[in-house]
């Protein structure tokens, strides 16, 4: 029973890790039909600059966040006036999936590469938040207090996207903004700044949690990639539209991962959760929320 | 937009130029490079066959390329057989995993099979690093290469030329299937399946044997991998590897042949280029690859495309040569007794039996949800005449339409068509049976010419296999009917314009030559009139007087002056359901139309 | 212009595209002088990964071949000869390594190649090697374990450094497990490859001759997210100590922050370059890091090796002290670039030894001395045969913990 508690709180921390991405990723493709694959590289990025601040140059907390928030927006917004500006509404306005993720795909490169020169290849995480040994929630239940911020991280911003879009009139105009790209610019919606405010947040989003959860695993410059991967990933099994579904898939992908580690086999959790997502999407498409296949 | 050249000059180039630099280069270290790259070439010019015509990404060819690989590091190692002899045999076996791999995979789309592909290197990865047998997480090395010579020069060389001839093959085949009619199939597939499907595409076939085809060359690349690097890294078959293919194929040209070989030198070029750039090589590639994409989508082979066209002072992609020139032997336009219009006459207008209706829709209803949108339609059209299909917007009627045409399956009811059921037969048999449609959003094949969108109805390929593009195309005979069509309706002098320069009138005007240089027994037209100027919507109403006492049309429209003068009966349909079914005077007399449609 | 005349132009043209840019390539790659005349400079290439996953390897490794050999140069040459030292990157990748290797070999004219440093890139580059009778040493950890090829074992290819993996068990058995008398021993191990799966097997030869109990073996996978499955299973089975058999970098981060959420005492050992301040930041604290052994950094091998006094201790003292005003000397005097650069600095001790005592460039001597390597290079006593070029006698290795302040200290 304490096995199978301590497997369920570690996976609901790997879950939210999951889950945060995952949120970022659908809910910006929400808006622009893209996939932010650079979303991990954003956490990454607020991880190692706050870093890099407070260890190297000694500055306060405090202002190392503030400073590299504001450098990561920054970015997001220039990225975005330059480079998704053209490749969408430019000379060749670029349709579908195929072009739509290698441009966030060259991003995360970029980022990585960057964080290369400036940070060194080691192994940094930014100061933990929430100082201490891992909380006792029960006898026996151990919960580190990194995750415990990592998932009241996860669930706030789920639970605030979703809120935004259900119940604000921007929210909605967002939404449409997605659904129907011209349609929204003829009832008058500016679809373009939508979609910056929405890339900037979610940029924003991702490097505030990488810098709560690199405490928990650390991170090199090329950690990013694969946490985009299983963003990407739980955004699918969410449906990529649904922010609140998105969270719920990270967490049930994460809490499976575990539980499979723990009972199945550690060595090969991994693989054979792989399996059983793939199973799934190729055997009930429509009920994870992907359109399937037209025609005969 | 890319139009292949002929297979030959394309293969006799990336020959000559593998064979020049291979002789030149292989006793120095550029040598070694290039083979690396002409490998990864193979297996790029597969992936512009199988993903590049379509929006359809599949995250396989890793996974593949290490399935090819460390079967023949088996082979070598365990079974003394040589690595020359081993890739064919790997080849195949990877085809037929290919078949059974694929007939599940490609059953979904978009997004869909995105994410169901990119489990495969995640799992392969997992596999192969607890496999012992294959050498876990480090890898498998061979006991020798495809070549083996006195000196380390001389197998360089060796090595070289059979990665050259190989790629010459896959890029042969590969381009022989391109400029196939099949080819053809292949380019509308990729713009829109749906349309595709309509025109008699067999979609779910052609989706698997793309993706056989893709996986067969993946495994083959994997096999020259293994023959000339001596070994395979577990890596192979990792997802960075997969998105590193995914890399040399966008940045060359995904729809090009050339493009995706040029890629792969490019990206391997660029790797190697200088000590600075391989040092921050994350960020050169990042910059490289947006640059190109922003400059052009179809990358380096487009921006080709684009200069050369600049050169030559005209369009882009002035067809392919040897297409039609509007002069040559045909009938006069327009006029019904050309030998087109003889042929669809002879094909259309009768019904299997008389009295029977061409087309019957009994108690037609389709949720979506818990939405209705039809609710127990039903119509009887004869083998011949004009039909108009009005109502309000969402009313139903393109998706009557769908099921009719059988892209939508109705929740309730039956199609009959020459009073045999048809309810659940999907779109390229509804084709083949004579029903033809366009769609509210026109879907051409941006880059071909008018002349090559026409042809697309015309194709006699559907039945066959891929594999048959390959030994022979009768794109010839398909083009040939597409050019009598067009005379038809007499827009003989488009046909060698490339579609993407045309304004949207002329765009509609193919899509409906498109439908119609197919002879079908039903012309379906989803709002042809819509986007179209005064002048052009008299032409359209002559020609449709002409078709319609050819066949049956029935015609969605929101134009209903136009319905009311040419029709012979007007269907209306409100919220899903038939409210009004009559002649052009009745509906302009009926108060129930006139209190619906006033102010459309 | 007719159609087919302009496509033949476009072939042509591409053709001598394809050309130009052939000899382009072709011409970058430094020519490192003619081989052959009298005082004509070595040429060592190194074959290393300067990004991609193995960059921080690569890195040091880098710092401390390119330190040694600018001191070679300041203190006379290897036999009058001067060495130059080039650097190539081989991106972590074995492709990669193999064309560098033929790059070393047949632009540069390299004599010596150093690296790659992990078991599939070493695989990947050592055919080429041997094929052009080159010296390669290779800095990846394992020689025997890490699937080479038989005939590949003793030819041409020499390891740089020692199987780390074993080595490091071995430490803690004998500087804690053993004078602790612990029974009961726990092990979590990389799947990187052969050389860390053999971890187990070595723990459970040590096992049998010093009497204590492997009660749990599990495997992480090299950069998972989350080990607790594997450390709840680990702690079910009631260990004094868990034995860390992992690459250095995020996984041990992950696994130690796992391992002290569920028990906060547990002692830990051994974490590679864990006694590095941004490691020791990255885990979260010195706080985090007590009951954590580390064989550390090269500063407190010197110690270690200054307060005993066995003739190998005063060599390895000496050549830690030449190390260390080496590294200085080239500019490189941060604590993450001392600490860990060793790996560099023995391949080239490795070299220059072998060349001097051949008493003649000439490979194949060189060669056959380097089959007989019987230094001490900075703690690792080689003894080296014809058939075991990974056989050494000892490594004067150095135990430390961290102090809640962040310095380390030598644990005795």
């Amino acid at each position: 029973m304490l096995k199978f508690g301590n497997l369920l709180v570690a996976g609901l921390v790997t879950g939210s890790i999951y889950a945060v991405f995952a949120v970022c990723v659908a809910v910006w493709y929400r808006v622009s039909n893209i996939l932010n694959l650079a979303v991990g590289d954003f956490a990454m990025a607020g991880a190692l600059g706050v870093d890099n601040l407070t260890r190297v140059r000694q500055w306060p907390l405090a202002a190392a966040i503030a400073a590299t928030l504001a450098v990561v927006a920054g970015f997001a917004y220039a990225y975005d006036q330059v480079v998704l500006r053209l490749a969408q509404d430019g000379r060749h306005r670029h349709e579908g999936i195929v072009i739509t993720f290698f441009f966030t795909f060259a991003l995360s490169f970029f980022i990585d590469g960057v964080a290369k020169i400036l940070f060194g290849t080691d192994v940094h995480a930014a100061p933990a938040l929430w100082n201490g040994s891992s909380l006792n929630i029960a006898s026996g239940l151990h919960v580190e207090r990194a995750g415990i911020l990592v998932l009241a991280c996860a669930v706030l911003s789920g639970a605030m996207f979703a809120l935004y879009i259900r119940y604000t009139l921007s929210g909605k105009a967002m939404e449409a903004c997605g659904e129907n790209y011209l349609g929204a610019r003829i009832v008058g919606i500016d679809t373009r700044r939508y979609r910056r405010i929405i890339f900037v947040v979610t940029a924003i989003l991702a490097a505030v949690f990488g810098i709560v959860e690199s405490p928990i695993t650390g991170f090199t410059y090329i950690s990013g990639a694969t946490i985009s991967v299983t963003g990407f990933i739980a955004a699918a099994y969410g449906g990529f539209r649904n922010p609140g579904r998105a969270l719920l898939a990270g967490l049930v992908i994460g809490m499976a991962e575990a539980l499979l580690g723990g009972y199945v086999s550690a060595q090969y959790a991994d693989t054979v959760l792989y399996a059983i997502l793939a199973a799934l999407v190729l055997a009930r498409p429509r009920a994870l929320g992907f359109e399937s296949a037209v025609g005969a | 937009m890319i139009i292949p050249r002929g297979p030959l000059s394309t293969t006799g180039l990336v020959i000559i130029v593998g064979l020049v630099v291979m002789v030149l280069f292989a006793q120095q270290y550029a040598g070694s490079v290039f083979i690396l790259a002409f490998t990864y070439a193979i297996v790029t010019a597969g992936m512009a066959v199988q993903i590049g015509f379509s929006q359809q990404i599949a995250f396989s060819q890793s996974v593949f390329m290490g399935l090819g690989a460390y079967g023949v590091a088996l082979l070598n190692t365990h079974l003394a057989i040589s690595s020359l002899l081993a890739a064919p045999i790997v080849m195949v076996a990877s085809g037929l995993v290919a078949l059974l791999l694929g007939s599940v995979v490609t059953r979904v789309s978009g997004l869909a099979l995105a994410v169901a592909t990119i489990m495969l290197p995640l799992i392969a990865v997992g596999y192969v690093s607890s496999a012992g047998y294959l050498g876990g997480s480090v890898g498998m090395p061979l006991a020798s290469s495809l070549w083996s010579a006195a000196t380390p020069g001389a197998t360089v060389l060796g090595n070289g030329l059979i990665t050259v001839a190989v790629l010459g093959a896959v890029v042969f085949v590969s381009a022989r299937i391109l400029h196939s009619d099949i080819g053809l199939e292949l380019y509308v597939l990729g713009v829109d399946e749906r349309t595709a499907a309509a025109m008699g595409v067999s979609t779910a076939r052609r989706k698997l044997e793309l993706f056989v085809l893709g996986s067969m060359f993946a495994a083959l690349g994997g096999a020259v991998y293994a023959g000339t690097q001596l070994f395979v890294p577990a890596t192979l078959v990792s997802p960075t590897a997969e998105l590193s293919l995914l890399m040399m194929l966008f940045v060359g040209g995904r729809r090009s042949i050339l493009g995706a070989v040029a890629g792969a030198l490019a990206i391997q070029y660029v790797s190697g280029a200088s000590s600075w750039v391989s040092v921050n090589i994350l960020v050169v590639e990042g910059v490289l690859i947006t640059v190109v994409l922003l400059v052009d989508p179809e990358g380096l082979a487009g921006i080709a495309a684009s200069l050369t066209a600049r050169l030559r002072r005209q369009a882009p992609a002035a067809g392919v040569p040897g297409a039609g020139d509007p002069a040559a032997g045909h009938s006069a336009t327009g006029h019904p007794a050309s030998g087109f219009g003889r042929s669809w006459a002879a094909r259309a207008g009768g019904a299997a039996s008389p009295g029977t209706p061409l087309v019957e829709c009994v108690g037609i209803g389709k949720d979506y949800g818990g939405l209705r949108v039809l609710d127990a339609v039903g119509l009887a059209l004869p083998a011949r005449g004009l039909f108009g299909l009005c109502g309000p917007n969402g009313a139903g009627k393109s998706t009557l339409l769908g099921v009719i045409g059988g892209s939508v399956s109705p929740s309730a009811g039956r199609v009959l068509l020459d009073g045999a059921e048809v309810t659940r037969l999907p779109p390229p048999q509804r084709f083949h049976l004579g029903v033809s449609r366009t769609f509210q959003a026109v879907h051409l094949i941006g880059g071909r010419t008018v002349l090559d969108n026409v042809a697309v109805s015309c194709l006699r390929s559907h039945r066959s296999g891929l594999a048959a593009g390959i030994a022979r195309s009768r794109l010839a005979e398909a083009r040939d009917l597409a050019m009598a069509a067009l005379e038809y309706l007499g827009m003989g002098r488009l046909s060698g314009q490339e579609v993407s320069g045309l304004t949207l009138e002329n765009q509609r005007m193919v899509e409906f030559a498109r439908a119609v240089a197919a002879r079908p027994r039903l012309l379906l037209l989803d709002e042809p009139s819509s986007g179209l100027s005064e002048p052009q919507r008299e032409h359209l109403k002559d020609v449709l007087r002409t078709v319609g006492g050819m066949t049956c049309v029935l015609l969605v429209e929101h134009d209903l002056g136009l319905v009311a003068q040419i029709s012979e009966k007007i269907y209306v349909l409100a919220s899903g359901r038939l409210v009004f079914e009559g002649g052009p005077e009745e509906f302009r007399n009926s108060a129930v139309v006139n209190s619906l449609l006033v102010g459309i | 212009m007719s159609r087919a005349s302009v496509r033949r132009r476009i072939l042509l043209a591409a053709a001598a595209a394809a050309v130009t840019a052939a000899l382009a390539l072709a011409g970058c790659g430094t020519s490192a002088g003619s081989p052959g005349a009298a005082n004509a400079p070595i040429v060592v290439c190194g074959d290393l990964a300067l990004s991609g996953p193995y960059a921080q390897i690569g890195e040091t490794d880098n710092w401390g071949a390119t330190a040694f050999f600018k001191h070679v140069n300041a203190t006379g040459g290897i036999l009058g000869h001067k060495v130059t030292y080039i650097v190539e990157n081989n991106q972590s990748s074995a492709s990669q390594s193999e064309l560098i290797a033929r790059k070393c070999i047949l632009s540069e004219h390299a004599k010596f190649i150093v690296g790659p440093e992990s078991g599939a890139d070493t695989e990947a580059a050592l055919p080429i090697a041997i094929a052009y009778h080159t010296i390669l040493i290779s800095l990846s950890s394992g020689w025997q374990t890490n699937g080479y090829p038989a005939s590949e074992l003793t030819s041409w290819g020499f390891p740089g450094f020692y199987d780390v993996f074993y080595q490091d068990q071995l430490a803690s058995v004998q500087q804690l497990i053993v004078p602790r008398h612990y029974t009961r021993v726990a092990l979590l191990e990389d799947n990187c490859g052969s050389v860390c799966l053999a971890n187990k097997g070595s723990v459970q030869a040590l096992a049998q001759r010093y009497g204590f109990q492997l009660v749990s073996t599990q495997i992480d996978q090299v950069g998972a997210t989350d080990v607790t499955p594997q450390v709840l299973a680990m702690l079910a089975a009631k260990p004094q100590i868990i034995l860390f058999g992992l690459v250095p970098g995020t996984d041990s981060i992950t696994a130690i922050r796992a391992i002290r959420a569920q028990d906060p005492n547990i002692p830990i050992s051994e974490c590679s370059a864990c006694e590095l301040p941004s490691f020791i930041s990255a885990a979260g604290g010195a706080t985090v890091m007590h009951n954590i052994y580390v064989l550390g950094s090269m500063q407190d091998w010197l110690t270690a090796a200054e307060q005993a006094t066995s003739p190998q201790a005063q060599a390895t003292a000496a050549g830690l002290k030449q190390y260390f005003s080496g590294m200085r000397a080239a500019g490189y005097t941060s604590a993450n670039e001392l600490d860990n650069s060793q790996e560099g600095w023995d391949a080239g001790l490795e070299i220059a030894w072998a060349v001097k005592s051949a008493g003649a460039l000439d490979e194949t001597a060189v060669m056959h001395k380097l089959q007989h390597l019987d230094i001490n290079t900075l703690g690792i006593v080689w003894a080296r045969t014809p058939s075991n070029y990974e056989n050494i006698s000892q490594v004067l290795a150095a135990m430390e913990t961290i102090n809640p302040d962040g310095s380390a200290s030598l644990f005795k």
